[in-house]
Parts: C-alpha cells; structure tokens; sequence
C-alpha cells in the first residue's frame, strides 16, 4: 500500500513537471494526446531502472513520507494543466505555502532552538494527533480555505496509515514540501518589498527647481 | 450561475457571500459538509488509536530471559571461570566491528556483527553466529542481511549497513535492529527491524521505523534495552546529525514479531553523548552511562527515577572515554559492572571496572587488552541463566573475540588490582 500510494505520487510530480515543461518549451502540451502522451511517459519513467533499482525505488529511499498537502498541490497543479481547472484559488495557494513553511520551520528548526522540546514526539500521541489534524482542517474549512481539504486528506490518510511513518506530523509536512513553501513565502514576499519600494519611489514629488 | 469572469468549473456559488465568491472561497454547505467529515474522521481515528503510552513504565529489567541460577560451587566458595573464545574465524572477512549478543530463550547465545572489506563499504553484511548452551565453540558466520537483502525488503537504495543490536522479546520472539544508510555517512542512518520466530536460524522481512522528521535520517542503535512489566522494550539509541544526544526508543511488540506501536523520546537536552548503555538498578532507578564526543573525553551518566522515562542531567564521571563505545550490566549484588577504554585517546587498550555505589564513582579493574597502536573496542556484555558473564568485543578489527567469566573471576582480578589513582 505504501510503494502504490508512493508510485502514485510520483508519477503524479513527474507527469506535472513534464507538462510544465512541455507548455515552457514546446508550446504543444496544450493537445490533449500530448498530455496523455506525458502521463504514459511518467508511468514509464517510474520503472526506469537506474543503477539496479528503479526510478521510484531511489526517490523513495531519499523520501519516503510525501505529506498529503504536497499530493494535493501536486494534484491542483496537475488537474490545471490537464484540463485548464483552478481547483485552487490564490488565497489557497497563499495559505498553502505559508502552512507548509510555517509547520515546517517549526518542526525542522526547533530542537536547536528550544532545547528538549520535541514536537516530534506528539506525533506519536495518536488520539491527540487525530484531534489535532481535525481541529486544523476545521480551522481553514470554516473560512472556506481549500487547505483545509488538503488537511481533511492528511487526516484520512492518517487514519488509514497509508505512509511509511506512523507519526502524525509526516502526513502533514515533509522536507520537499517546506523547502517549495518557503522558496515561495519568501519570494512573494521580496517580490512584495521590491514592489513597494518601486512604487514608494514614483510616489516622491521631484524635487522643485530653484 | 457562473459569472462570465469566473475560470470554468468554479464553485456554482449557491449559499455563498458576495465575499467569498470574490475570493473564491468554500460555500457555506459546502462547508458544513466537510466539517462534517472532518468530525467523523476525527472521531475514527481518535476510536481505532492504539492505546497511548504516554506514562513511565512501572517497573524495568536488564534484557536477561530468566532469573540468574547458582553457579557450580565447592562447599561455600565459587570456582573463578574464565575462557576466550572466538565468535567469527580468522580471515572470513577483511574487517570486522560492533558485534551484539544475547541469550536466547533456550540459553544458547546469539551474536550479530557487521564484517566487508572495510567499514561502510558495499559489500559489509550483517553476519550471525550461536554459541550452543554448554559448549566452547561458535558456529560459522551466517549472513543474515546484506545490501541486495535490505535493498529489496525495504524497497529502496541501501548504500551500506552498520550496527546492529539482537535480542529476545517476552513473548519468545528474537529483534534484529540494524542501522542502513541511504545517502551519506553514519549520520545518514536509520534504523530497521528484523523478527525471527525460530532464535535467529531464519528471519522475516526488514521493516523501517521512521524516527525524524527530516527525511528519517540520523538515528543509530548500539546499546541492548531494557524490559518493561508492561511489556514495552526500551532501546537505547542516538542522533548523530550535526547535534548528537541520546534517545530512548520505545517499541510495543505485538503478536508474531510485528511491530505495532513504537516511539521516540530524547532523553538528554545535552548535545555531544552517544551511544547511551542502560543499567536498570532496581526500584523504578536507572543509570545510563554515555560515551563522550566532546573535547573532554570523560564518560557521562545520568539517573533515571521512573524507569528510564526521564532523565537527569549527564554529569562527567571519573573515568576516561575515548569517543569509543562501552557497556555495563548490574550483577546479582547490586555493583556494576563496566568496560570501556581506559584512555582519553585510542581504543588500544579495554579494561573493566565495577561500582558499588550505582555508578557514582568506578573502581578499575582488570586490564582485558592491551596492544600500543591496536584497536580493542565496542565492547558488548550480557549475563546469561547462570551468572556467567559473556563479553564480546571488536579484536584489531579483524575478528569479533568472546570473553566468558564468573563473578569470582572478577572478584579474584579485582582484589588482585591496585587501587586506581584516577
């Protein structure tokens, strides 16, 4: 059930990133039988045999709990540029990269921080960690985020035990997920300041001649 | 009905704010069904968690199967036994390191090491061995995992293994937990499970345990555990990815070897010790004596009051340490029993040393090894049915050596050992 669960995710990444490739480069991924041409090749990209082991057999050694978040940004992405849908409207993309960064930051970065905290380990409290998850879905659901669905996902996934890991916190954020948010959080947000220093400056009158 | 502005397939927009369709947020009932579901999913896995360990165990022991027999005696006094066996021959592989044993239900010892041309390289397997009960001589090496073996039961890349730790669980099954490495070197590891039904002669599958957050690396295995009355098994283990500090790996066997529940706690916000050896010293106390990465090469120890649920400061103890591996076991009279390197720097020499007062202060004792420029190191110590302690260690890299002595052995070297000026 993991290998499925984890093939099935990369050769949803693959399968996007050769669309996004496609529509860069060639400007031909806009035809439909290009697009299932893509997605025939991702398959066959899967059991590309590298050095004894297959394509998704390596991945899977370097990351093994691909958090349900990133399937479901991997998911919107992929069912846009298949069929031209915005599954996620740009307040869910922004609560999505500021989750992912935020959760990860705090996860990744805390034991050098504040000593013999261990968030980790709470995911392992099972009852606690369920409630949890819920109570964060319910959170972004009730303001009508799609995150939330994506949390809603975490949860069943959880439930299910459908990754690797038994914790709590890897059906939530992974390593891959964090590093993508954050690129993203902070280029917005330099993107963000540049804008507004550009726009600072027309605002300042010139200076009146003598 | 969707405004002309809105993508294709947008939300239909019934029961939603003029708001929430400009920023083309959730419905309202679309809303409520979610939450619904979240609730009930909520509510299932809550149900169907397994039960919460979350509390110190009530009672521990050292990882002994049977409660220790009277050795053969003449009238009142106990004759001094002591043997050096050799756990792997000479020559079956180019170098050797961090043997493990136990006793086996059935009394006959188990040992795991790791042999290849080199440590860390491709071609080091996992190997076994058994010492039949009552017998001098251990059977050929058997390979037990190697890197095509791990490669396909965890179905992933392996670039080489490591430590590996054997032991019996209370319901008769035998625990290998082996270190594999991905990518990188030793901090890279991470720690895999192994369970045999028939004392070693034949093993199930490999199963990873995800320990870390990031990417699951760095978590390595040296020590043996301990026993819980709850039938949880303690497991010293260590972080060794840029800060390196002791944990405890809590597992819950279930039934057939399979693993149901495990977690891990740190026990030390103190960075710099590894490799943690348990000492259950009776009465909820525990000790743990640490090895020492930093500069000051002293071995550490720490108490535990609640069966190794929660630990005191490590304070830096008399004795030197090397940056190398140690072990101890508690003996039938309360004193502990240690061996270690007895230097600051090297690992040519490999010594014991007994406490009385539960780790506060150590007495040296017998020198074992004792070769300049030799390596003598990861020592490894049991106590089998009968008392008889066994010791296996790391010889010059090229063999895995066995050590198999009495308490009246180390009584009659002890006495015979001039007190110690450190």
């Amino acid at each position: 059930m993991i290998s499925t669960y984890y093939s099935l995710v990369l050769m949803a990444v693959i399968w996007l990133v050769l669309l996004w490739a496609g529509t860069r480069w060639q400007g031909a991924a806009g035809r439909r039988s290009v697009k299932l041409g893509f997605g025939f090749a991702a398959v066959l990209l899967l059991f590309l045999p590298v050095g004894g082991l297959q394509l998704w057999s390596w991945t899977f050694g370097f990351c093994p709990n691909p958090s349900f978040p990133l399937l479901g940004i991997v998911c919107a992405g992929l069912w846009q540029r298949l069929f031209g849908l915005e599954v996620f409207k740009p307040a869910d993309w922004n609560a999505t990269w500021v989750f992912g960064a935020v959760t990860g930051s705090a996860l990744y970065f805390h034991p050098m921080l504040v000593g013999s905290l261990d968030l980790y380990y709470w995911g392992w409290e099972h009852a606690v960690s369920a409630w949890g998850l819920a109570a964060l879905a319910i959170a972004f659901l009730a303001r009508g985020n799609r995150l939330g669905v994506l949390l809603l996902g975490a949860l069943i996934g959880y439930s299910l035990r459908a990754l690797e890991s038994e914790n709590a916190w890897d059906y939530l954020v992974d390593p891959v997920y964090w590093i993508v948010s954050l690129a993203v959080v902070v280029g917005q947000t330099v993107a963000r300041a540049l804008a507004f220093r550009r726009a600072a400056k027309l605002r300042v009158p010139a200076p009146a001649s003598a | 009905m969707e405004s002309p502005s809105e993508p294709r397939g947008a939300d239909s927009g019934c029961l939603r704010s003029p708001a929430d369709r400009r920023v083309g947020r959730l419905s309202s009932r679309q809303r409520v069904a979610l939450i619904a579901v979240t609730l009930a999913m909520g509510w299932f896995a809550a149900r169907h968690a397994p039960p919460a360990l979350v509390s110190a165990p009530r009672s521990s022991r050292a990882a002994h199967v049977a409660p220790v027999v009277p050795a053969p005696t003449v009238g009142t006094v106990t004759l001094p036994e002591f043997a050096q066996l050799w756990v792997s021959p000479q020559g079956h592989v180019r170098s050797t390191h961090s043997s493990a044993i136990c006793v086996l239900p059935s009394g006959d010892l188990l040992a795991v090491w790791y042999g290849g041309t080199r440590e860390g390289a491709a071609d080091v397997a996992l190997f076994t061995a058994r010492l039949a009960a009552g017998t001098s001589v251990w059977t050929a090496p058997s390979r037990a995992v190697d890197r095509a073996l791990a490669q396909t039961e965890l179905e992933r890349s392996i670039k080489k293994l490591g430590n590996a730790v054997v032991f019996p669980d209370q319901t008769g099954a035998l625990w290998m937990i082996y270190v594999s490495v991905s990518m990188g070197g030793w901090s890279g590891s991470a720690l895999n499970v192994k369970t045999s039904r028939d004392e070693g002669r034949t093993w199930g599958q490999s199963r990873r345990l995800t320990l870390n957050p990031f990417l699951n690396l760095s978590t390595l295995v040296r020590n043996k555990p301990i026993y819980t009355d709850d039938g949880r098994i303690g497991l010293p283990v260590y972080y060794e990815m840029a800060i390196k500090f002791p944990q405890i790996l809590w597992l819950t066997p279930g039934a057939r070897g399979s693993v149901p529940e495990y977690r891990l706690r740190n026990l030390s916000a103190e960075t710099g010790l590894i490799q943690p050896a348990l000492v259950p010293l009776g009465h909820d106390r525990m000790l743990m004596i640490l090895r020492d990465r930093r500069p000051d090469r002293r071995l550490h120890t720490a108490y535990s009051e609640d069966n190794g649920w929660s630990w005191s400061a490590a304070v830096p103890s008399e004795l030197p340490n090397p940056d190398s591996a140690l072990d101890a076991v508690r003996l039938a009279d309360g004193r502990i029993l240690l061996v270690y390197n007895h230097a600051q720097h090297g690992r040519d020499n490999l010594r014991l040393a007994v406490s009385a007062d539960a780790g506060r202060t150590w007495r040296a004792g017998p020198v074992l090894e004792d070769t300049a420029g030799r390596e003598f190191s990861y020592p490894y110590l049991v106590q089998d049915h009968t008392g008889t302690l066994h010791l296996t260690y790391t010889w010059q890299r090229e063999r895995i050596k066995h050590l198999r002595f009495n308490v009246a052995w180390l009584d009659r070297e002890m006495r015979a050992e001039p007190p110690s000026e450190d």
